[in-house]
């Protein structure tokens, strides 16, 4: 990005931030209901220095890691056997699809009496809730290659897994990895669900304590580190992304789920 | 090699090929082709759209079972794809992960061959057409009359003796496509392969071709094999001869406008 972008970027912040602080000070809202920017950067800083963020952060950063690596690995095995096995196409994938249309969002509490309050339960809402998106792009992307790409390999006698390897699973990385991108952004909702719902740990924790104290203030810098998480998470799996497939041009299979 | 003994290099005999189709039909692509390609020689298919030319190379590869007579290509009944035989589809396939030089070499790694000997060839195909400066290059920055002649160099490169071409160049512009016909018979020339090349340009046909057969349209049969009498070397200037013209229109005679009054499959 040019300086100048990154000038306008940063004034639009400050102009914002200023225009917060004189509409809260105008109308005189009440710190009860929305608080001003400096208040909130307060709360801020306080949590940093105290190490509440850091402790609780690590936390959920480590159950949603966790939870979106198992649960896409699981979303791409499922993924390459509903492709390669017409077994799975019709037996696995209908119940795979149906178990999607379950807000997963409300099985928070009956995963909590499975997997109880510590880690477990965050790991596991987290692998739930990224898993049918890299599941669904790994399809798509596997069944993506066009038929004469299939028949040329056969033609040079190509064994299943000599096509799988050579040709479909390169093919079907720009979908996979559309689905890596929502997928952990996903996961971090499901790890703070799971805070939500029965937790000692975890920023999800944190933001209920605060709201309970009628501390807005600390809700909302509680808010602004769990958006910088994802946003490190998301640049972190954009940046294997444009690692790994180097010869996706922009604007190639924005899939999306 | 027991084609010297057969005659000939493919050999179809009363060959057709019906599809089910939904409820139960069944659409019937070709029926009763019969066409013998010598060694060396090459033969085009010409024919309308959709009237299963494309099919017969998919029987004449083995990728796709027939239904009725059978095919013996370089000696051997066809009942799998045969490793004697190198295949062009209309799109260049290219793999965009792959440099130009690692796609040439997917079929020597399929087919589990020496690298380092096919590298080697591998390059003198690249040097051959004018490709040795691209060889680490991807596919997506090369033009798309460059992506065809990479796709003929990989069809190439197990020096297999037959070659298909299934429309190699169908979707070029004119000039482009004009180019790649003078390069396709120079490297034809070069290396001696028996061909078949399906295309609806009767141009094409005509000026790459040592006899073209004429296809009808659904379901598939050869309506007539023209020799083509134009002497060799040939350049785009023979285009311009009477006795083009004349092959040319006793072609399209063919395809006059009531050919395609009935277009449209027919269901068996």
């Amino acid at each position: 990005m040019s300086i100048r972008g990154v000038l306008e970027r940063l004034a639009v912040i400050v102009i914002g931030l200023l225009l917060w602080e004189a509409a809260i000070r105008y109308f005189k809202v009440s710190p009860l209901l929305f608080p001003s920017p400096i208040a909130v950067f307060d709360q801020l800083i306080r949590g940093i220095m105290s190490g509440v963020f850091f402790k609780h952060g690590l936390y959920t950063v480590g159950a949603t890691v966790i939870g979106f690596v198992l649960g896409s690995l699981m979303g791409f095995v499922i993924g390459v056997l509903v492709s390669q096995f017409d077994v799975f196409n019709r037996l696995i994938y209908p119940y795979v699809v149906a178990l999607q249309t379950v807000p997963k969002v409300a099985l928070a509490p009956i995963i909590i009496v499975w997997f109880g309050f510590g880690i477990g339960s965050k790991v596991f809402m987290s692998m739930l809730i990224c898993f049918f998106p890299v599941a669904v792009n790994t399809i798509e992307g596997l069944n993506s290659v066009r038929p004469e790409q299939i028949m040329l390999m056969r033609s040079y006698r190509a064994t299943r897994w000599q096509i799988f390897r050579i040709v479909q699973l390169p093919s079907a990385l720009p979908y996979i990895f559309a689905g890596l991108n929502i997928g952990i952004v996903l996961s971090i909702i499901g790890t703070i669900v799971g805070e939500f719902v029965g937790t000692t740990t975890g920023l999800g924790r944190v933001l209920l304590d605060y709201n309970y104290a009628f501390d807005i203030a600390g809700v909302f810098a509680t808010l602004i580190v769990l958006s910088l998480i994802g946003v490190v998470l998301h640049a972190i799996v954009r940046a294997v992304h444009h690692r790994l497939v180097f010869w996706q041009r922009p604007g190639d299979h924005s899939l999306g789920v | 090699m027991d084609a010297a003994i057969a005659g000939a290099m493919i050999e179809a005999v009363s060959v057709g090929k019906t599809y089910s189709a939904s409820k139960g039909r069944s659409v019937e692509a070709l029926t009763g082709v019969s066409l013998a390609v010598k060694d060396g020689e090459f033969v085009s298919i010409v024919g309308p759209s959709g009237c299963g030319k494309s099919t017969f190379l998919g029987l004449v590869a083995g990728l796709v079972p027939m239904s009725a007579g059978h095919i013996t290509v370089a000696g051997k009944r066809v009942t799998a794809p045969s490793t004697d035989v190198g295949i062009v589809f209309q799109g260049a396939l290219l793999l965009d992960w792959r440099t130009v030089l690692e796609n040439i070499m997917v079929p020597v790694e399929v087919m589990k061959l020496p690298r380092a000997e096919y590298r080697q060839r591998a390059l003198e195909l690249l040097d051959m057409s004018g490709l040795t400066d691209f060889a680490n290059h991807y596919p997506w920055q090369l033009s798309g009359g460059m992506q065809r002649r990479v796709a003929i160099c990989r069809a190439l490169v197990t020096n297999p003796p037959i070659l298909l071409l299934d429309e190699p160049f169908g979707a070029l512009d004119a000039m482009t496509r004009d180019y790649m016909n003078i390069e396709l018979m120079r490297i034809w020339q070069a290396n001696r392969k028996t061909v078949i090349l399906i295309t609806h340009s009767i141009q094409e046909a005509v000026l790459l071709s040592d006899r073209v057969a004429v296809m009808s349209t659904v379901p598939g049969r050869i309506l007539e094999v023209i020799d083509i009498d134009i002497p060799r070397p040939r350049g785009l200037e023979v285009t311009a001869q009477p006795r083009f013209g004349e092959i040319a229109n006793h072609i399209r005679q063919y395809f006059s406008a009531d050919m395609f009054i009935h277009k449209g499959a027919k269901t068996a």
